[in-house]
């Protein structure tokens, strides 16, 4: 109950933190439609035929552009959240000199993980309601209310979310200076799990690594559910991929995380960056 | 001495200190590397994905922007994203970063002038810009089979050296603007946004609701991907570059 309770304050601290810099909560939707919504729906109408996406019709097995990529860029804001919402907080605690402190307080190290990764996801959820709400009215994306039944398969994404965020905190915390490994993993994470294209177009070893991300699966569902796109596996077998690569990432993310920890501790760099 | 003398003394320094601090961080190499390739590359998927297969959606993308090499398009468009980017990060950053480490007022303490500290990792930063462009052009070449013959590379480079000042002089204001409002991310996220939308960065411009087209980057692009496309004369490429300048 104490971890909670701390896992909350941290949260709440981070939200008040982020409250002190407004244009960072603007970008939480802006970024993603400035930066990838608009460019890719402009040359998506590139190849548009008398105002019909027949190519894509072809590839996705839906013409609805903007409602393909307004889902992907929501399921691409929460692997952003899982991403960057330790990785920054840890980098800054670490400029600041207060990483050292915070840790020295009776509270576990997993807790200050998921701590920043709720503040994160709770932005980043309010900020993707908000693109897909400007998605459905200025880009005639049509989610509708079929988009809520695949709710179940996005709270098991948060799941695998958890542990992917711990593998990154690992990876901050032994680099020191991690912003290319964030970014790039980010990237690359987002872009395998099918936010931007369908799985059909990526090469043949990009869709092996697709397969193994449980995000690849919580939007197929999404988009299955929203637009009628096919499930790349049939029926629950994705939810079972999901819940099951969910708890691999979980577990694989604790278990780094702890031996990121113990080598700390033996090498004494923490405040080092 | 003269000040000039000292001024440029000051600004190859501070040029030299953020070479210093970028040769500490082997992953920024890395990062040079991996992004020119592979972010564009990821919207080239994307237009295969739009392309379907279908030969009416290809010659849609051939009508609207004049040139079927779609991957040459891309990257073009992209290698500016990353060149702006570069632009905006990096010298407010460095700043950003000394006010975060508490060393700015220390610099500011010192004879040197402002014009050294603001210009000083910008000296830096151009030159991983000319490796970036080069890294997108062998990518192109082996990946894609676009090649670049000499005269077509010296008129990309004339562009490039003709849209610096320009580029640069919008990362100075960037930087100034850090100082002011000491957040980074926010600020130059909404710039380079304004630039991706508004730039033809990823698609044709011809696709954007009629609207004025000045931005030096905008023109800077246009010419850059008729550049590629082999679809301009040198004359019109000079009328086109006429307001970069």
């Amino acid at each position: 109950m104490n971890e909670v309770r701390a896992a909350l304050a941290i949260a709440r601290k981070e939200l008040r933190t982020l409250r002190r810099y407004p244009l960072q909560s603007i970008n939480t939707v802006a970024q993603p439609l400035y930066q990838f919504l608009i460019p890719s729906v402009l040359l998506g109408s590139t190849f548009m035929v008398a105002g019909r996406a027949v190519g894509f019709q072809a590839s996705a097995g839906t013409a609805d552009v903007s409602g393909f990529l307004f889902l992907g860029a929501f399921v691409g804001g929460q692997v952003g959240a899982a991403f960057w919402g330790s990785a920054f907080a840890f980098r800054l605690e670490m400029m600041s000199g207060t990483l050292e402190p915070a840790w020295l307080t009776p509270t576990r190290r997993e807790t200050f993980v998921v701590g920043y990764l709720l503040a994160s996801l709770f932005v980043q959820v309010l900020g993707g309601a908000v693109l897909l709400g400007i998605g459905a009215v200025f880009f005639s994306a049509r989610f509708f209310g079929a988009a809520l039944a695949a709710l179940p398969a996005l709270l098991l994404a948060e799941v695998g979310l958890v542990g992917v965020s711990y593998l990154v905190a690992s990876g901050v915390l032994l680099m020191k200076e991690a912003n290319f490994f964030v970014d790039s993993t980010n990237f690359l994470f987002s872009a395998a799990s099918g936010t931007m294209f369908p799985i059909a177009v990526m090469p043949g070893l990009v869709k092996v690594i697709a397969f193994l991300l449980p995000t690849t699966y919580a939007l197929d569902i999404l988009r299955a559910q929203a637009l009628g796109t096919r499930l790349v596996l049939p029926g629950w077998s994705e939810y079972l991929a999901l819940a099951g690569l969910g708890l691999l990432a979980v577990l694989a993310g604790r278990w780094t995380f702890a031996r990121a920890e113990r080598r700390l501790r033996r090498s004494g760099s923490l405040g080092q960056y | 001495m003269t000040a000039a003398m000292l001024d440029l003394r000051a600004l190859s320094a501070a040029a030299l200190k953020e070479v210093w601090v970028i040769r500490r961080y082997p992953a920024l190499w890395a990062g040079m590397l991996f992004w020119p390739v592979l972010l564009p590359a990821v919207y080239v998927l994307q237009a295969h994905a739009y392309a379907g297969g279908d030969p009416r959606a290809t010659a849609a993308f051939l009508s609207r922007s004049g040139t079927s090499q779609i991957a040459g398009f891309i990257f073009l468009g992209w290698s500016v994203y990353m060149w702006l980017s570069m632009a905006l990060w990096g010298p407010g950053t460095a700043l950003r970063q000394q006010q975060v480490q508490g060393q700015l007022e220390a610099v500011f303490l010192t004879p040197a002038s402002r014009a050294a500290v603001l210009f000083g990792p910008v000296v830096a930063y151009l030159a991983l810009t000319l490796w970036m462009l080069f890294v997108v052009g062998v990518a192109l070449r082996l990946a894609f089979g676009v090649t670049l013959g000499a005269g077509e590379a010296a008129r990309a480079l004339a562009v490039v050296v003709a849209s610096t000042p320009a580029i640069y002089g919008i990362g100075a204001l960037f930087s100034s603007a850090v100082l002011r409002w000491r957040e980074v991310n926010g600020l130059v996220q909404v710039v380079r946004g304004l630039f991706t939308v508004f730039c033809g960065m990823t698609y044709p411009i011809v696709v954007l609701p009629s609207g004025p087209s000045t931005s030096p980057t905008r023109c800077r692009l246009r010419t850059s991907s008729a550049t590629s496309a082999r679809c301009s004369s040198v004359a019109r490429t000079w009328r086109r570059w006429r307001p970069t300048f």
